[in-house]
């Protein structure tokens, strides 16, 4: 396993820090999640400024297949990042490297350790839409990272997405709540993958990872999640009709009129009387 | 010869009905002067405050160490909020209204419980338990159907009224008004009113203002805000 791990090195593109030596403006900060996604392997991540690591500039430990971490911030910049089994040394050559990596300020991605189709170990970056969802909605995300052929993604056992092939990916926006997914082999309906049942949190986007090896009956699911990307509803329409109205005036206005009428005519006739 | 004084008893009835007169004009304007005006206390003011230095954290700095977390789908629900809402009431306004969660309609906007005197709660807003954000609680201020709904007094809100909203865990939450304003549909602040981060706060919400008929609708909001009495 380590080599063919060791064989992916080159082609990878990827994240995380390293010199991190200023506290970042929160706005121009990179937001940076790796996700584990070969399997068999727990292995350990450094970050440096140049080709060789030290045990003081590990990242990550002890990181399992199968796991995400949480956000790191970062500044915007230019990374090199290593990746060696959990426990080695960090010398020699790398399971897998990437050099000068570089993560755009402000940038919200998530860097991907996983298996190409045909079963080589590779890093694939995305960029995550963080825009915001309509109220009452949730956004969806799903990343084919296995050794697998193209899939249809099934909701509730109806194919949402099809002919998703590795290392792409599809996005929809969805009513919030819960749905069933599974992951069956492209224009098939049998799940190789779930179902699953899948919390979709009004707000948020749900990231879901096939990950894992088909050849090697190992494929699962990882899920991240991203928050804080809901909207407000669009206005409170909270009245159909009218309120009865209020007679209040129209009696009181009406006894007043009625009243000083009636004393005028009075008047006038008393003093016609007293004439 | 009759009565020395003939015209006697018509100025006493002129001065009867002047008064009647005078007292119905005192009354009217009286009415007048006790109707709400468009706005009380301080508006909605209350919704843009932060929360309280010691509820903000220091600022995240970046770090270099990351943290692997399990991924399993099942991991998925994320941060719950408190337990919903169930009734709300404003004994001064006389208001005791029956609250459910709702959610969104179509056109994005807020659903509204049908019957009026059953008011609906944003359930994808935060709820009276949690530490930051609005708790919204809307209702018909009337329908067709049924006449006034239960939160057809809040027009009467004052600022120091007193708010009280039990959840679903039996529990009481206690606030006080502390504005209430009329507020043009077009313009409402909705991402005010729904936010989910800044103090903690309740906003209530029906319709007021000119009813528009060929709408069935009335041009305004009515938005009380209360803030938590601690």
């Amino acid at each position: 396993m380590r080599r063919t791990i060791a064989a992916a090195a080159a082609s990878a593109v990827a994240v995380l820090p390293l010199l991190v030596s200023t506290p970042a403006q929160a706005a121009d900060d990179a937001t940076v999640v790796v996700v584990h996604g070969v399997p068999g392997l727990t292995v350990d991540v450094y970050g440096s400024a140049d080709t060789t690591y030290s045990p003081n500039e590990a990242l990550l430990k002890d990181f399992a297949p199968g796991t995400v971490t949480d956000p790191v911030t970062l500044p915007g910049g230019t990374y090199n990042l290593a990746v060696f089994p959990a426990g080695d040394a960090p010398t020699g050559t790398p399971a897998i490297e990437a050099k000068d990596v570089t993560v755009p300020a402000g940038a919200n991605i998530s860097v991907v350790a996983h298996l190409t189709a045909d079963g080589t170990p590779t890093l694939t970056p995305y960029v995550n839409d963080v825009k915001p969802v309509a109220a009452g909605q949730a956004r969806l995300v799903v990343r084919h990272d296995a050794a697998a052929p193209a899939v249809d993604i099934l909701a509730g056992g109806t194919p949402v997405f099809t002919g998703l092939a590795n290392p792409d990916e599809k996005t929809a926006d969805l009513p919030a709540g819960s749905v069933s997914a599974a992951v069956a082999l492209a224009g098939t309906t049998d799940p190789v993958i779930g179902p699953a049942d899948l919390t979709l949190a009004e707000g948020t986007s749900t990231i879901v990872y096939a990950w894992g090896s088909a050849a090697d009956g190992n494929l699962a699911l990882a899920v991240q999640t991203i928050g804080g990307l809901h909207s407000a509803p669009s206005g409170v329409p909270s009245g159909t009709a009218d309120l009865p109205a209020d007679r209040t005036p129209v009696l009181l206005g009406g006894v007043a009129a009625l009243a000083l009428l009636a004393a005028a005519t009075t008047a006038l006739r008393a003093r016609r009387v007293g004439a | 010869m009759s009565s020395p004084h003939p015209q006697r008893p018509w100025w006493m009835a002129t001065v009867v009905l002047a008064a009647v007169g005078l007292l119905a004009v005192a009354a009217l304007t009286g009415w007048a002067l006790s109707r709400p005006g468009p706005t009380s206390g301080d508006g909605t003011a209350a919704l843009r405050d932060s929360p309280s230095a010691s509820a903000t954290g220091p600022a995240p700095t970046p770090s270099v160490a990351a943290t692997a977390r399990p991924a399993a789908p099942t991991d998925l629900a994320g941060a719950r909020s408190g337990p919903p809402p169930v009734r709300v009431r404003i004994p001064a306004l006389g208001v005791d209204a029956t609250v459910r969660p709702v959610g969104v309609q179509k056109d994005g906007a807020m659903v509204i419980p049908a019957a009026p005197t059953s008011v609906g709660w944003y359930r994808f807003g935060r709820a009276p338990g949690d530490a930051v954000g609005h708790t919204v609680i809307a209702g018909h201020v009337a329908t067709q159907e049924d006449g006034p709904g239960a939160l057809a007094p809040l027009e009467r809100a004052e600022k120091g009224m007193r708010v009280e909203v039990t959840t679903a865990d039996g529990a009481t939450f206690r606030y006080t008004v502390s504005g209430r304003a009329l507020i043009h549909k077009k313009a409402l602040p909705v991402d005010e009113i729904f936010a989910r981060d800044g103090a903690p706060r309740l906003v209530l919400v029906t319709c007021g203002g000119e009813y528009i008929p060929a709408l069935r609708s009335h041009r305004d909001n009515v938005v009380v805000t209360a803030v938590p009495v601690r």
